[in-house]
Parts: structure tokens; C-alpha cells; sequence
């Protein structure tokens, strides 16, 4: 038995296709050499009470995991419910990424961070997932150069614009070699939203700004 | 409301599978782990944010919005330590860059910058799209390059031969009278190299957004969802949700 009518796919035309353009390379790349972003390390403006480190910090590489990570210390100044506490807990909340990026260990994140930022909960996974099996990551560091809040008093959730400059990423396997591509290292402008309660602030939200 | 009409062929009914980015597979240890700040961002479908240009502030994004690229970029000199001096140990080494044609202008070595647009007086990192290091710059003034090249490169991308999306349908090529059928568009990601303005530019095309016209007059979109092959035991069933999100007149919804 034959159909006795048909739709035939011919009769649909794809009328548009818009495109998105990606530039991305100019000129001659002749002469490679590292990929690593050219951010140093900085400590924080204010004065944050770093513990005094028992023996030297030691970054990871392709033989080891990161050796006495400094883990940060939650300052005075983030504590205040004003636009400087803000910015100054936006920094230290990056300063806790980081230190899970190189220490595998997001407890420090959790503690202020809530259960309803998608971004902050997927960055949790990914982190706990690169750790297991005896893998460490390499790099990933963060570096938050400008950190500006946005607070009206009693204005709602305060927002914060944070500069994010990312270390390049390798994860390693057990026995050393890469578990995947190194994941390239990035220079971002992140929105970060928190609340104020009597536990200090939380970030509820976190996104990249296009 | 708009009045339900139906085509003469029997309804028909579109099919959008919307892909979900994937976790991590939890026993799959071999499978790769999405690991950076940035590409975490771009892959959860957390918050966007772009600048409110009426008042300036950062609002989330609209939820169809099409992003533009959040960077800027600059050329600094490849020996260049700060605005007035030149690092003198650097020269002897710098990447040199004869003319590209007798009698042509040499380049001058450079090391492309980025930076988010976003952020007001930003720290710069190098920019490392495919591997890094200096580029020639075959311009009096580079930083005047890069607005040109963008000036020319939508006209230059609309003669590159770029695949058009194929249509596709379940089941095919017939589909039955009072049957549903399963129609999507197969595009994929293309990429070129060309020069404009003797610069070497590597494109990206990425497929961003569909419109279906039905040659009856009425047409779908523009949308984002492509739409996608569904397993045969599924075909006969209509995927109504998905379709009335986008509330095609031509179709009935629920």
C-alpha cells in the first residue's frame, strides 16, 4: 500500500541561518611560549589576617599537588553589611574558589556560599570530580584585580562586578600524565550577587557578564 | 489569540530537544570534566548579565539573548615594558617581521591583550587563542587594526561558502497523511581562514538561531533550538510541550 498523500521534506526550506562570529587569530603565532597569564599573585588590600605559614608555599605541577595552600581567612572588613564589606567578602569568596581549585577541598566555598547558585554548585562538582581517583589539578589559580560592589542600604542583594583572572588548568592523573587538554586560562568580568544575614554574606547568585 | 489553522496534509508537529549540558558522569571516570570558571559559566546555563545601556548598571540577560563578545583587545609592542621604554635586553629577539610583498612596509612585533569590557580600568592578560606568543602587525598604527577588521569582517563573511543547514525529517523522505513528523535542521559549526587587510583571520561560524518557513506562507522563528532526531519508536508521538513554547500558529496546542 502506497501513501496516498506525502509531506515531502522538500516543501520546508530553512529560510535563515544567522550566524555568530568568533575572531580569533591574528597574524603570525611563530614563536610559542607559555600560555600562563602574566597576573602575579597580590595579596589583599586590606589587612587580612593570613595565618602565619608553617612551611612553604609550593605550587602544583606535573609531579605533585600544591604544597601549604594558605587557606583564607574570612578578614574583618567582609563582615561588615556596607558596600566595602561586600567587595571585601567578593575577594575573599574568589580567594575560596582558588583554594579549592588547588587544594580540591571546597568546604571553605561551601561554608558561604548557597545552595541555589547554579554557577557556584557546578564549580563545586567539576572541582570534587578533577580530585578524585588521586587526581590533583595544576594552576587554576584565581586573581581578582578590580572588585567593585554595587550597595544601596537597604537596596536589596548587593551586586559586585569582579575582574576574574584565571590560571591555565591541567588536571593530573595518579601517575602524572594529563587526564585532558589543558583548559585555556580566562580574564572575565563576573557578577556576583550576595545577601546579608546575621551569618554575614552569602552568594546567591554568580554569572558571567557579557 | 491567533485562530488554529491546520495544513491541508494533516497537522504537523515540531520537535525541539533542548540538550541538556551534561554532568560529569559520575562512574565514567575517563569523561571529561568541565573545570574552568569561564567555561563553567558558559555551559551551566547559570545568570548572564550584560550592561543595562540606558542606565548603565548590569541586569540579567533577556532569556533569547545572543551573546556578543564580552572581551577588548589591544596590540602592545613585543618589547614594550611600560607607555615610553622598550625593553633593550628583549629586541635582539624579537619575532621579526619583513615585508610581505617587495617594497611592502615591514611589521611591527606585537603581543595581543585582552581584557573584559565589562570591567573599568581592567588588568590585560595575554591573549592566547591558538597558542601565544608575538604576532607581526603589518599596520602603521595596530590598534587601529582591529576595529577595521571587524568593520569589514561581516561583509567579508557573507561571501565565504558556507554550508547552509540541511533539513531534515522523521520519518523520510514521505511522511504519512495525519501522521506527525519529526522535522529539524542539521547544521554544524564551520570554520575558515582569510585575510583581511593582510592580517590572517581564523572565523568561527557557529549556528545560533533557526527559522523554518513551511512554503505555505507561514514560517516558524527565528529560534534558537534546531530541533533533532528523536528514536523511531518515538515518532508518531507529538512532542507538544517543547512545540508550544514557541506557539506556532500554524499548530494546535494544547
Amino acid at each position: 500500500m502506497t501513501p496516498r498523500t506525502s509531506i515531502s521534506a522538500r516543501s520546508f526550506i530553512i529560510g535563515s541561518l544567522a550566524t555568530a562570529l568568533t575572531l580569533t587569530a591574528c597574524g603570525n603565532n611563530t614563536q610559542p611560549q607559555s600560555a600562563s597569564p602574566t597576573v602575579s599573585a597580590s595579596a589583599s588590600a586590606t589587612a587580612t589576617p593570613t595565618p602565619t605559614p608553617t612551611a612553604a608555599y609550593k605550587p602544583a605541577d606535573a609531579k605533585g599537588k600544591a604544597e601549604n595552600v594558605p587557606i583564607p581567612v574570612l578578614p574583618e572588613a567582609a563582615k561588615a553589611n556596607s558596600k566595602e564589606g561586600v567587595e571585601a567578602f567578593a575577594r575573599y569568596w574568589f580567594q575560596a574558589l582558588s583554594y579549592a581549585y588547588e587544594t580540591g577541598d571546597v568546604r571553605v566555598l561551601k561554608q558561604t556560599t548557597g545552595p541555589n547558585c547554579v554557577l557556584c554548585t557546578a564549580l563545586q562538582e567539576a572541582i570534587t570530580v578533577a580530585w578524585t581517583d588521586g587526581k590533583w589539578i595544576v594552576g587554576g589559580r584565581i586573581e581578582t584585580p578590580v572588585v567593585v560592589g554595587k550597595y544601596r542600604d537597604g537596596g536589596g542583594s548587593p551586586q559586585t562586578t569582579v575582574q576574574a583572572i584565571q590560571q591555565l588548568i591541567e588536571i593530573r592523573r595518579a601517575d602524572g600524565t594529563l587526564y585532558q587538554d589543558p583548559t585555556k586560562a580566562s580574564n572575565r568580568g563576573m557578577q556576583l550577587v550576595a545577601t546579608f544575614s546575621a551569618n554575614g554574606w552569602t552568594v546567591i547568585d554568580l554569572g558571567l557578564i557579557y | 489569540m491567533r485562530p488554529v489553522r491546520s495544513l491541508s496534509a494533516g497537522s504537523l508537529v515540531l520537535s525541539f530537544l533542548v540538550a541538556i549540558p551534561g554532568t560529569a558522569d559520575a562512574k565514567g571516570t575517563e569523561s571529561p570534566v568541565i573545570i574552568g570558571l569561564e567555561e563553567n559559566g558558559v555551559n551551566v546555563g547559570s545568570s548572564k548579565w550584560i550592561r543595562d545601556p540606558q542606565s548603565g548598571e548590569f541586569v540579567p540577560a533577556p532569556p533569547n539573548f545572543v551573546s556578543d563578545d564580552p572581551n577588548q583587545y589591544k596590540a602592545d609592542l613585543q618589547c614594550q615594558v611600560d607607555q615610553d621604554s622598550l625593553a633593550k635586553k628583549c629586541l635582539p629577539g624579537q619575532l621579526q617581521c619583513p615585508p610581505r610583498e617587495a617594497g611592502g612596509k615591514p611589521g611591527t612585533a606585537v603581543i595581543w591583550k585582552v581584557a573584559p569590557k565589562s570591567v573599568s580600568n581592567p588588568v590585560w592578560t595575554d591573549w592566547t587563542p591558538n597558542g601565544s606568543g608575538p604576532s607581526c602587525l603589518y599596520d602603521e598604527k595596530p590598534e587601529d587594526l582591529l576595529p577595521k577588521i571587524a568593520a569589514r569582517i561581516e561583509s567579508d563573511f557573507r561571501n565565504l561558502p558556507i554550508k547552509p543547514a540541511e533539513l531534515r525529517a522523521q520519518p523520510s523522505p514521505h511522511t504519512l497523511k495525519g501522521a506527525e513528523t519529526n522535522i529539524f535542521a542539521d547544521a554544524v559549526e564551520q570554520q575558515f581562514d582569510v585575510t583581511i587587510l593582510g592580517q590572517r583571520v581564523h572565523i568561527v561560524a557557529t549556528p545560533v538561531e533557526y527559522t523554518y518557513a513551511y512554503g505555505d506562507g507561514n514560517s516558524l522563528g527565528p529560534t534558537p533550538f534546531a530541533g533533532g532526531p528523536i528514536p523511531e519508536e518515538q515518532w508518531a508521538k507529538r512532542r507538544e510541550r517543547a512545540m508550544c513554547i514557541n506557539r506556532p500558529v500554524t499548530f494546535s496546542c494544547p
